[in-house]
């Protein structure tokens, strides 16, 4: 179903949780992935999904459909994950690093980590990135997002998202290399 | 492999080679159903707020009455009440008020007596408290016979001799002990004092 007949069915009264249920069955996963590769553990990303579908349900009549729905979508759950992550480095009093070490650890020691060796070194690779590079980097990698859009969800230049991702890649092409 | 996909990978053989040749996997899962029950979940969660919402638009009374034109009156109250502070007599007034009887000429007389009285009295304990004894009423209270006997069982040979070398003749001669018993042919001439060297005011001190 396409995002305007979910629109369509979200501002009717009538059809209003219908229409909901579409929109998060629709993007659920696109946007559980996105916030799950920022926060890493599964219980986390699932409290940061369920927030900002929970704000999306509260500003879906404030939308207006010159923007792209799942643009705007991204945006919200980019903000949730940034949000937590802040909160959590400020709940655990430690640097940015400390905070990448919590987070690398949570790979091994959760039982949702599949990847292999190398999977799990790339991982700790992009754990060294700062949030914001880190999220560049994993919208363009994973999502294969254009700039133009990430522009639109980051609120960023398309230039300086380049730039951005260029040197988020170089990061961990070195980390790969050095460990 | 569509045409987006292409693009990104040449992007990432340019910046980052040995990055691109890894192949891009998802190495994260999820809970068994977990993307089946999450819409469900949501929904609960949701319609828990828009009952929250219904709340919030509810008329916010708090189901309290108060008396018939309360709020009209309060600020004429407060005020009343304010003025009445401002007016009451402050604690010094009071003592003041209450020790006024002590400017009466009758009274007066005889508080300043007490008050007298009662800077004499401390300032005499104040002196009883510490006496240092002086050397005059020290003086007064030991008898030459003390002395004497203190000398001769406290004093050894080289004390005398030191003695005898600070005193002079005429003083051995009047000692109220008896001096003239120590062996005064011991004593080296250097120990002597030349009297002759000492001017006239040192020898009245020593015979004061």
């Amino acid at each position: 179903m396409g995002d305007k007949e979910i629109l369509d069915k979200f501002r009717d009264a009538a059809t209003k949780e219908h229409g909901f249920t579409l929109l998060v069955r629709k993007y659920q996963e696109r946007l559980y992935w996105h916030i799950r590769r920022m926060v890493v553990d599964h219980d986390d990303a699932n409290d940061v999904l369920q927030n900002a579908f929970i704000k999306i349900w509260k500003g879906m009549e404030n939308f207006r459909e010159e923007a792209q729905l799942y643009t705007w979508l991204y945006r919200i759950a980019s903000n949730e994950s940034i949000t937590f992550l802040n909160s959590k480095k400020k709940k655990m009093a430690v640097p940015m690093d400390g905070v990448s070490n919590y987070l690398a650890q949570t790979l091994t020691t959760g039982n949702n980590f599949t990847g292999d060796e190398i999977q799990l070194k790339l991982q700790k690779a992009i754990l060294e990135l700062p949030d914001k590079q880190r999220e560049v980097f994993n919208l363009r990698y994973y999502d294969e997002m254009p700039y133009e859009e990430m522009s639109e969800v980051l609120g960023t230049s398309v230039g300086a998202l380049k730039a951005s991702y260029h040197h988020a890649a170089k990061k961990v092409e070195e980390f790969l290399l050095n460990h | 492999m569509n045409s987006k996909n292409n693009i990104i990978i040449e992007e990432l053989k340019e910046i980052a080679p040995r990055l691109a040749d890894i192949q891009r996997v998802n190495p994260f899962s999820v809970p068994v159903h977990y993307f089946e029950s999450l819409p469900d979940e949501l929904m609960q969660k949701v319609q828990v707020g828009s009952d929250l919402l219904v709340l919030n638009s509810l008329k916010k009374d708090n189901g309290f009455d108060v008396p018939y034109n309360y709020f009209e009156s309060l600020p004429g109250k407060i005020l009343d009440r304010v003025r009445e502070e401002d007016n009451k007599p402050s604690l010094l007034d009071k003592i003041l008020n209450k020790a006024g009887f002590l400017l009466n000429p009758k009274y007066a007389l005889a508080s300043i007596a007490l008050l007298a009285g009662i800077i004499f009295f401390m300032n005499r304990m104040n002196n009883n408290e510490v006496r240092i004894p002086t050397l005059a009423s020290a003086e007064k209270q030991i008898s030459v016979q003390d002395v004497s006997d203190y000398v001769s069982s406290n004093i050894d040979q080289f004390d005398e001799k030191s003695i005898v070398a600070c005193v002079s003749n005429n003083e051995l001669d009047n000692a109220p002990f008896p001096m003239k018993a120590i062996d005064t042919l011991t004593i080296s001439n250097q120990n002597l004092i030349d009297i002759n060297q000492i001017d006239d005011n040192t020898i009245n001190e020593i015979s004061m």
